[in-house]
């Protein structure tokens, strides 16, 4: 991950793009969540149980992605949908 | 907001819509609802969750909102209109007063923020689907 400063960040609107960095991040937390208390239920077969921890890998590596975007690239969210709010 | 049963639709279970343009996101919180007996069908932006309530009927939609090209204010407006005793539900990253303002506006009946607690969706049916929870 590349943790030097992006250019220019002092004058960045941080605040901002730290409320749409959250918004972004809670989506798939919230899969994550939900994945966990499907498998808690106990009642998926191996298949089943394939598939959901593909999902949940998939959103680990969505969280992942946005943390390395925040650090090395934080104005793309600024173009994110809940920065128009 | 409104309230709704289905104890006057003559329906057994229960219609679950999952809007979300994360496919994931959706078909997992599917999965969940159809665990607990319920059927489930998903649709990945608000053009879709027109269709699919048309097509499905559902009695509760569990909507995010900010989608491609059609974000879940507009369906959410677009779905009350022609069904004024549908639940639904804003399920979305953002916890700020506009976004709260703007899903009451919309004609949503809740505004839950990510990551929603598995009981706060346990507590949706119980409150609105008190005979089928």
């Amino acid at each position: 991950m590349d943790t030097s400063d992006p250019a220019g960040s002092d004058e960045l609107p941080w605040k901002k793009i730290i409320k749409c960095a959250v918004h972004e991040i809670r989506s798939p937390l919230s899969s994550l969540r939900t994945s966990v208390e499907i498998l808690k239920m106990n009642r998926l077969d191996d298949e089943q149980s394939q598939k959901v921890m593909t999902m949940m890998n998939r959103q680990i590596e969505a969280i992942s992605d946005q943390l390395e975007a925040l650090v090395a690239r934080p104005r793309t969210f600024l173009d994110t949908p809940v920065s128009h709010e | 907001m409104s309230e709704s049963s289905l104890t006057d639709t003559g329906d057994r279970s229960l219609r679950v819509l999952v809007v979300d343009d994360n496919r994931d996101a959706a078909d997992i919180l599917a999965m969940f609802f159809e665990l607990d007996g319920k059927i489930a069908k998903v649709a990945g932006d608000g053009e879709e969750a027109i269709s699919q309530v048309a097509a499905f009927d559902p009695h509760l939609v569990l909507m995010d909102l900010g989608m491609p090209r059609m974000d879940g204010y507009e369906a959410a407006r677009r779905i009350r209109a022609h069904n004024p005793r549908i639940v639904l539900v804003a399920l979305t990253g953002s916890d700020s007063d506009e976004a709260i303002r703007r899903t009451v506006e919309s004609g949503f009946d809740l505004h839950l923020v990510k990551p929603a607690m598995p009981d706060s969706l346990r507590g949706v049916l119980e409150r609105y689907f008190p005979n089928h929870s």
